[in-house]
Protein backbone atom coordinates (compact mmCIF):
# COMPACT_ATOMS: atom_id res chain seq x y z
CA UNK A 1 0.00 0.00 0.00
CA UNK A 2 1.87 3.12 -1.16
CA UNK A 3 0.93 6.64 0.14
CA UNK A 4 -0.30 9.02 -2.76
CA UNK A 5 1.80 11.95 -0.45
CA UNK A 6 5.02 10.64 -1.65
CA UNK A 7 4.19 9.68 -5.40
CA UNK A 8 5.78 12.67 -6.89
CA UNK A 9 8.92 11.87 -5.00
CA UNK A 10 8.89 7.65 -5.66
CA UNK A 11 8.07 8.33 -9.37
CA UNK A 12 10.23 11.82 -10.07
CA UNK A 13 13.93 9.52 -10.88
CA UNK A 14 12.06 7.57 -13.43
CA UNK A 15 10.82 10.74 -15.63
CA UNK A 16 14.07 10.22 -18.29
CA UNK A 17 13.68 6.59 -18.91
CA UNK A 18 9.89 6.83 -19.24
CA UNK A 19 9.60 9.67 -21.43
CA UNK A 20 12.88 8.03 -23.82
CA UNK A 21 10.65 4.95 -23.41
CA UNK A 22 7.70 6.47 -24.31
CA UNK A 23 9.40 7.94 -27.23
CA UNK A 24 10.43 5.01 -28.77
CA UNK A 25 7.14 3.73 -29.05
CA UNK A 26 5.17 6.39 -29.91
CA UNK A 27 8.31 7.73 -32.28
CA UNK A 28 6.67 11.44 -31.85
CA UNK A 29 7.93 14.09 -29.59
CA UNK A 30 3.99 15.39 -28.71
CA UNK A 31 2.54 11.78 -28.79
CA UNK A 32 5.39 10.50 -26.10
CA UNK A 33 4.47 13.13 -24.26
CA UNK A 34 0.59 12.71 -23.96
CA UNK A 35 1.69 9.35 -23.28
CA UNK A 36 3.18 10.44 -20.34
CA UNK A 37 0.73 12.51 -18.91
CA UNK A 38 -1.70 9.72 -19.38
CA UNK A 39 0.41 7.25 -17.23
CA UNK A 40 1.24 9.92 -14.82
CA UNK A 41 -2.65 10.16 -14.15
CA UNK A 42 -3.51 6.45 -13.88
CA UNK A 43 -0.05 5.53 -11.79
CA UNK A 44 -1.20 8.03 -9.28
CA UNK A 45 -5.38 6.55 -9.17
CA UNK A 46 -3.59 3.39 -8.78
CA UNK A 47 -1.10 4.18 -6.61
CA UNK A 48 -2.27 3.29 -3.49
CA UNK A 49 -2.65 -0.24 -4.68
CA UNK A 50 1.16 -0.17 -5.38
CA UNK A 51 2.89 -2.38 -2.97
CA UNK A 52 5.85 -0.27 -1.65
CA UNK A 53 9.15 -1.91 -1.54
CA UNK A 54 8.04 -3.78 -5.00
CA UNK A 55 9.82 -3.08 -8.54
CA UNK A 56 8.09 0.20 -8.99
CA UNK A 57 10.28 0.80 -12.21
CA UNK A 58 8.43 -2.71 -13.79
CA UNK A 59 5.15 -1.29 -12.32
CA UNK A 60 5.38 2.00 -14.13
CA UNK A 61 6.45 0.64 -17.32
CA UNK A 62 3.40 -2.18 -17.15
CA UNK A 63 1.27 1.30 -17.15
CA UNK A 64 2.81 3.10 -20.04
CA UNK A 65 2.61 -0.37 -21.88
CA UNK A 66 -0.95 -0.85 -21.31
CA UNK A 67 -1.68 3.02 -21.71
CA UNK A 68 0.13 2.94 -24.91
CA UNK A 69 -1.29 -0.39 -26.23
CA UNK A 70 -4.61 0.69 -25.66
CA UNK A 71 -4.69 4.27 -26.72
CA UNK A 72 -1.49 5.13 -28.88
CA UNK A 73 -1.46 2.15 -31.38
CA UNK A 74 -4.78 2.26 -31.89
CA UNK A 75 -4.43 5.87 -33.17
CA UNK A 76 -1.37 5.26 -35.02
CA UNK A 77 -3.22 2.08 -36.78
CA UNK A 78 -0.36 -0.04 -36.73
CA UNK A 79 -1.32 -3.26 -38.55
CA UNK A 80 -1.91 -6.15 -35.36
CA UNK A 81 0.40 -8.89 -37.00
CA UNK A 82 1.28 -11.71 -34.30
CA UNK A 83 3.42 -13.86 -36.46
CA UNK A 84 6.80 -13.68 -38.39
CA UNK A 85 8.62 -15.18 -40.80
CA UNK A 86 11.13 -17.75 -39.22
CA UNK A 87 14.57 -16.37 -39.66
CA UNK A 88 17.85 -18.26 -39.11
CA UNK A 89 19.51 -18.14 -36.16
CA UNK A 90 23.11 -15.99 -36.19
CA UNK A 91 21.59 -14.14 -39.00
CA UNK A 92 23.43 -10.84 -38.78
CA UNK A 93 26.55 -13.29 -37.84
CA UNK A 94 26.82 -15.04 -40.46
CA UNK A 95 26.46 -12.39 -42.49
CA UNK A 96 28.72 -9.86 -40.99
CA UNK A 97 30.52 -11.90 -38.57
CA UNK A 98 33.87 -11.88 -40.38
CA UNK A 99 34.03 -8.04 -40.21
CA UNK A 100 36.83 -7.20 -37.48
CA UNK A 101 38.65 -9.85 -38.67
CA UNK A 102 39.19 -8.44 -42.34
CA UNK A 103 40.19 -4.63 -40.43
CA UNK A 104 42.95 -5.11 -37.77
CA UNK A 105 42.33 -3.61 -34.32
CA UNK A 106 39.02 -3.17 -34.89
CA UNK A 107 35.92 -4.78 -32.93
CA UNK A 108 32.19 -6.10 -34.19
CA UNK A 109 31.15 -3.25 -32.11
CA UNK A 110 32.91 -0.63 -34.01
CA UNK A 111 32.19 -1.85 -37.37
CA UNK A 112 28.40 -1.87 -36.10
CA UNK A 113 28.48 1.04 -34.67
CA UNK A 114 29.62 2.73 -38.33
CA UNK A 115 27.20 0.84 -40.17
CA UNK A 116 24.20 1.58 -38.38
CA UNK A 117 23.23 4.56 -37.58
CA UNK A 118 20.29 6.10 -35.22
CA UNK A 119 17.75 6.07 -37.49
CA UNK A 120 18.45 2.21 -39.38
CA UNK A 121 18.05 1.13 -35.53
CA UNK A 122 14.80 2.88 -34.85
CA UNK A 123 13.43 2.26 -38.15
CA UNK A 124 14.32 -1.72 -37.65
CA UNK A 125 12.55 -1.74 -34.16
CA UNK A 126 9.83 -0.07 -36.40
CA UNK A 127 9.62 -2.73 -38.78
CA UNK A 128 9.11 -5.15 -36.05
CA UNK A 129 5.29 -5.84 -35.56
CA UNK A 130 4.30 -4.10 -32.30
CA UNK A 131 4.00 -6.84 -29.79
CA UNK A 132 7.47 -8.15 -31.08
CA UNK A 133 9.00 -4.67 -30.98
CA UNK A 134 7.81 -4.06 -27.21
CA UNK A 135 9.45 -6.88 -26.12
CA UNK A 136 12.34 -6.24 -27.92
CA UNK A 137 12.84 -2.95 -26.37
CA UNK A 138 11.86 -3.88 -23.05
CA UNK A 139 14.71 -6.30 -22.91
CA UNK A 140 17.47 -4.97 -24.96
CA UNK A 141 17.36 -1.35 -24.77
CA UNK A 142 15.14 -1.51 -21.00
CA UNK A 143 16.94 -4.35 -19.61
CA UNK A 144 13.81 -6.05 -18.11
CA UNK A 145 14.05 -9.81 -17.15
CA UNK A 146 11.46 -12.35 -18.78
CA UNK A 147 9.78 -12.15 -15.26
CA UNK A 148 9.29 -8.49 -15.41
CA UNK A 149 8.39 -8.31 -19.35
CA UNK A 150 5.76 -11.16 -18.79
CA UNK A 151 4.07 -9.11 -15.72
CA UNK A 152 4.30 -5.78 -17.73
CA UNK A 153 2.69 -6.89 -20.84
CA UNK A 154 0.55 -9.74 -18.90
CA UNK A 155 1.51 -12.56 -20.80
CA UNK A 156 3.18 -15.95 -20.32
CA UNK A 157 6.99 -16.08 -19.88
CA UNK A 158 7.34 -18.74 -22.63
CA UNK A 159 5.00 -16.20 -25.33
CA UNK A 160 8.05 -13.60 -24.20
CA UNK A 161 10.77 -16.00 -24.85
CA UNK A 162 8.97 -16.72 -28.53
CA UNK A 163 8.45 -12.98 -28.94
CA UNK A 164 11.91 -12.25 -28.30
CA UNK A 165 13.64 -14.62 -30.71
CA UNK A 166 11.77 -13.99 -33.63
CA UNK A 167 11.74 -10.23 -32.72
CA UNK A 168 15.51 -10.27 -32.58
CA UNK A 169 16.33 -12.28 -35.62
CA UNK A 170 13.77 -10.24 -37.51
CA UNK A 171 15.32 -6.61 -36.93
CA UNK A 172 18.89 -8.61 -37.68
CA UNK A 173 17.34 -9.37 -40.81
CA UNK A 174 15.95 -5.56 -41.34
CA UNK A 175 19.14 -4.16 -40.46
CA UNK A 176 21.42 -6.45 -42.96
CA UNK A 177 18.82 -5.22 -45.32
CA UNK A 178 19.51 -1.91 -44.82
CA UNK A 179 23.61 -2.67 -45.01
CA UNK A 180 22.85 -4.20 -48.44
CA UNK A 181 21.07 -1.33 -50.20
CA UNK A 182 24.21 0.74 -48.62
CA UNK A 183 26.73 -1.27 -50.24
CA UNK A 184 27.85 -2.37 -47.11
CA UNK A 185 27.07 -5.69 -47.73
CA UNK A 186 26.50 -8.37 -49.76
CA UNK A 187 22.84 -9.71 -50.99
CA UNK A 188 23.51 -12.59 -48.96
CA UNK A 189 26.73 -14.16 -48.08
CA UNK A 190 27.45 -16.67 -45.03
CA UNK A 191 30.78 -15.55 -44.14
CA UNK A 192 31.05 -17.29 -40.89
CA UNK A 193 29.82 -20.05 -38.97
CA UNK A 194 28.87 -21.10 -36.95
CA UNK B 1 22.95 -1.72 -19.63
CA UNK B 2 25.51 -3.43 -21.23
CA UNK B 3 25.56 -7.24 -21.70
CA UNK B 4 29.03 -8.58 -20.15
CA UNK B 5 31.25 -10.86 -22.60
CA UNK B 6 30.15 -14.76 -22.79
CA UNK B 7 32.69 -15.68 -19.98
CA UNK B 8 35.34 -13.77 -18.39
CA UNK B 9 38.23 -15.83 -19.82
CA UNK B 10 38.82 -16.65 -23.55
CA UNK B 11 39.23 -20.37 -24.20
CA UNK B 12 42.42 -22.30 -23.57
CA UNK B 13 41.91 -24.30 -26.62
CA UNK B 14 39.90 -24.12 -29.41
CA UNK B 15 38.91 -26.13 -32.32
CA UNK B 16 38.09 -25.18 -35.89
CA UNK B 17 34.61 -25.91 -37.31
CA UNK B 18 35.93 -26.52 -40.28
CA UNK B 19 37.07 -29.62 -38.91
CA UNK B 20 33.27 -29.87 -37.79
CA UNK B 21 31.84 -29.96 -41.52
CA UNK B 22 34.29 -32.41 -42.97
CA UNK B 23 33.27 -34.26 -40.23
CA UNK B 24 29.69 -34.16 -40.37
CA UNK B 25 28.13 -36.94 -42.37
CA UNK B 26 25.21 -37.12 -40.73
CA UNK B 27 26.25 -38.55 -37.63
CA UNK B 28 27.20 -35.50 -36.13
CA UNK B 29 30.37 -35.43 -33.89
CA UNK B 30 29.67 -34.64 -29.91
CA UNK B 31 30.98 -31.33 -30.69
CA UNK B 32 28.37 -30.33 -33.65
CA UNK B 33 25.64 -31.29 -31.40
CA UNK B 34 27.63 -29.55 -28.49
CA UNK B 35 27.71 -26.13 -31.14
CA UNK B 36 24.09 -26.61 -31.95
CA UNK B 37 22.51 -27.19 -28.62
CA UNK B 38 24.32 -23.63 -27.17
CA UNK B 39 23.60 -22.03 -30.30
CA UNK B 40 19.83 -22.98 -29.73
CA UNK B 41 20.01 -21.33 -26.08
CA UNK B 42 21.84 -18.44 -26.98
CA UNK B 43 19.84 -15.31 -25.89
CA UNK B 44 18.53 -17.31 -23.11
CA UNK B 45 22.20 -17.55 -22.19
CA UNK B 46 23.19 -14.04 -22.93
CA UNK B 47 19.79 -13.04 -21.27
CA UNK B 48 21.35 -15.12 -18.05
CA UNK B 49 17.81 -16.78 -18.11
CA UNK B 50 18.62 -20.50 -18.36
CA UNK B 51 19.18 -23.12 -15.41
CA UNK B 52 22.33 -22.63 -13.35
CA UNK B 53 23.25 -26.24 -15.17
CA UNK B 54 22.68 -25.23 -18.58
CA UNK B 55 24.32 -22.05 -17.79
CA UNK B 56 27.73 -24.00 -16.81
CA UNK B 57 27.20 -26.46 -19.57
CA UNK B 58 27.21 -23.15 -22.00
CA UNK B 59 29.77 -21.48 -20.69
CA UNK B 60 31.83 -24.83 -20.76
CA UNK B 61 31.44 -24.89 -24.51
CA UNK B 62 32.16 -21.26 -25.23
CA UNK B 63 35.41 -22.13 -23.57
CA UNK B 64 36.37 -24.97 -25.61
CA UNK B 65 34.62 -23.74 -28.82
CA UNK B 66 36.32 -20.50 -30.59
CA UNK B 67 34.04 -20.48 -32.99
CA UNK B 68 31.06 -20.35 -31.15
CA UNK B 69 32.24 -17.69 -28.68
CA UNK B 70 33.22 -15.27 -31.96
CA UNK B 71 29.22 -16.27 -32.38
CA UNK B 72 28.03 -15.04 -29.12
CA UNK B 73 30.30 -12.32 -28.42
CA UNK B 74 29.13 -10.63 -31.67
CA UNK B 75 25.42 -11.02 -30.63
CA UNK B 76 26.76 -9.32 -27.05
CA UNK B 77 28.35 -6.61 -29.51
CA UNK B 78 25.60 -6.59 -31.53
CA UNK B 79 23.20 -5.97 -28.39
CA UNK B 80 25.28 -2.73 -26.90
CA UNK B 81 25.18 -0.99 -30.15
CA UNK B 82 21.12 -1.50 -30.55
CA UNK B 83 20.77 -0.02 -27.21
CA UNK B 84 23.58 2.46 -27.39
CA UNK B 85 21.50 3.68 -30.78
CA UNK B 86 18.35 4.18 -28.70
CA UNK B 87 19.45 7.86 -27.13
CA UNK B 88 16.17 9.38 -27.10
CA UNK B 89 16.15 12.09 -24.42
CA UNK B 90 13.99 14.25 -22.75
CA UNK B 91 14.87 18.05 -22.25
CA UNK B 92 15.54 19.92 -19.28
CA UNK B 93 11.90 21.58 -20.20
CA UNK B 94 9.84 18.89 -20.80
CA UNK B 95 11.59 16.90 -17.36
CA UNK B 96 10.53 20.24 -15.33
CA UNK B 97 6.94 19.94 -16.55
CA UNK B 98 6.68 16.15 -15.75
CA UNK B 99 7.70 17.03 -12.26
CA UNK B 100 5.63 20.00 -11.95
CA UNK B 101 2.58 17.33 -12.86
CA UNK B 102 4.13 14.88 -10.45
CA UNK B 103 3.78 17.49 -7.55
CA UNK B 104 0.66 18.65 -8.51
CA UNK B 105 -1.15 14.83 -8.77
CA UNK B 106 0.81 14.44 -5.17
CA UNK B 107 -1.05 17.76 -3.74
CA UNK B 108 -3.88 17.30 -4.95
CA UNK B 109 -4.22 20.15 -6.59
CA UNK B 110 -5.09 18.16 -9.79
CA UNK B 111 -8.69 16.64 -9.28
CA UNK B 112 -7.67 12.81 -9.67
CA UNK B 113 -9.45 10.93 -7.07
CA UNK B 114 -7.83 7.41 -6.38
CA UNK B 115 -9.82 4.08 -7.57
CA UNK B 116 -9.68 1.35 -5.88
CA UNK B 117 -7.82 -0.94 -8.98
CA UNK B 118 -5.00 0.29 -10.96
CA UNK B 119 -6.60 0.76 -14.63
Amino acid sequence: MADQATFAEQVEPFIDQLYAAALRMTRNPADAEDLLQETFVRAFRGFPNFTDGTNLRAWLYRILTNTFINTYRARQRRPEQTELDEVEDLYLYRRLGGLEAATLGRSAEDELMDMFTETDVAEALDALPEQFRMAVLLADVEGFSYKEIAEIMDIPIGTVMSRLHRGRKSLQRSLHNFAVERGLADRDPVVAEP
Amino acid sequence: MPTPSPIADPPGESHDHAAHADAGSGCGSMDERDCAEAVAEIYGFLDRELDDAVMIQIEAHLRRCAPCLDAFDFEVELRRVIAARCTEQVTPQVRERFCQMLRDLGSGSVGVPPVPEPS
